[in-house]
């Protein structure tokens, strides 16, 4: 049997960046995200003998991953400042460019996309990120799949009148 | 270009993002820094604490502990978990409600019989002795009851992973501890609840 360390260390290898990915379509602020999650994370961490033995855990860790990142949202709507007083962001020096210094177009529509409602803005980002099927978005938003195709078509139906394009163009 | 190219082309983006080994390798280790961090700051921030302050130490202690996969420390934070839940029981049939005075008692014994056969915690200076007031009894055994089931679950654990037999058994007959110790707090709890539907009746109505 490996390490139960060694097991959370692939895990965390593996889904983290997932969760990032997630969490870049709903929030644009670095901090914010880390906070949620780390704070995933630990959520994997404090369920991790149910979690490790899921087949497909990403419907698991995207439920908590929201969640999370409205508790960091509040904090910072709240307190102006970051979740954890003791995990201050990374300050890379002048100069250096991370993943949100690098300019890159493609990225521009998630400022449309995080203006959305977030449960369209959720639907969307499972969907064209996740690539995760209709049923699992529904039961990761706790939603049936009717309304989750509804909230998708209102999500193309507003980015396409946020960024005032017609679709085919 | 059309939304649905834009959309696709910016998940090819973000599929781009957090992809270096060593950063992420970088973020697990913050998260390890935090948990210990934390529970450090957490322990040495009162010295007389309350029953729900002292069981979130020790649920932080013992994730972190996990992480690291410290079989031995694992073990120390069981001695921990079994001291508070010891202190805290000897602390409510002296001062808790009369009706969980009896269960309390043996949920102490059951701690204190547990610790002694526990050996690498006889040199450890116990948290329990921080315990100062149980403001919250339901609160305190909810969180204590939750402490046991994770020492349970990280006992079992460090049992299916050690090749030491003295190691297992110890592991083993604290699990039982813990489980035993569950069921007494289980009882309290139940307790509580009838004696709460018993002084308002009303509230014990199912409503529409």
């Amino acid at each position: 049997m490996k390490p139960e360390s060694e097991d959370f260390s692939l895990f965390f290898a593996r889904w983290e960046p997932q969760v990032r990915r997630y969490l870049v379509w709903l929030e644009g602020d670095r901090s914010v995200i880390d906070d949620a999650a780390q704070e995933t994370m630990i959520s994997t961490l404090r369920y991790w003998t149910t979690v490790k033995d899921l087949h497909r855990p990403q419907a698991w860790l995207f439920k908590v991953a929201g969640q999370r990142l409205n508790d960091a949202q509040e904090a910072r709507r709240r307190l102006g400042v970051r979740t954890s007083p003791y995990d201050l962001p990374d300050r890379s020096p002048p100069g250096a460019r991370d993943e949100f210094s690098v300019h890159d177009d493609r990225l521009a529509i998630l400022d449309a996309v995080r203006k959305l409602p977030p449960q369209q803005a959720t639907a969307i980002a499972l969907q064209v990120q996740h690539d995760l099927p209709l049923k699992e978005i529904a039961d990761i938003m706790c939603i049936s799949t009717g309304s989750v195709k509804t909230h998708l078509h209102h999500a193309r139906k507003a980015l396409k009148l946020l960024l005032g394009e017609d679709e085919g163009g | 270009m059309s939304i649905e190219d834009r959309l696709r082309n910016a998940a090819h983006a973000v599929d781009e993002m957090w992809t270096d080994d060593k950063t992420t390798q970088g973020r697990f280790a913050r998260l390890e820094a935090r948990l210990s961090t934390q529970a450090e700051a957490a322990a040495a921030s009162s010295p007389r604490l309350d029953a729900v302050r002292l069981i979130e130490i020790g649920r932080l202690v013992l994730v972190n502990t996990a992480v690291r996969h410290a079989p031995l420390e694992i073990v120390a934070e069981t001695g921990q978990a079994l001291a508070l839940a010891s202190a805290i029981g000897s602390h409510l049939t002296e001062h808790g409600p009369p009706e969980i005075a009896d269960t309390a008692s043996h949920l102490a014994e059951l701690g204190y019989a547990a610790l002694d056969r526990l050996e690498s915690t006889t040199a450890v200076d116990l948290r329990a002795d921080q315990l100062g007031e149980v403001p919250d009894v339901r609160k305190a055994l909810v969180g204590l009851g939750a402490l046991l089931g994770e020492v349970g679950i990280a006992l079992v654990a460090v049992a299916c992973g050690t090749d030491d037999d003295g190691l297992y058994s110890q592991c083993i007959e604290a699990t039982d501890a813990a489980d035993e110790m569950s069921d007494q707090i289980r009882g309290m709890l139940q307790s509580l609840t009838v004696n709460e539907q018993r002084s308002t009746p009303a509230a014990a109505q199912p409503t529409e």
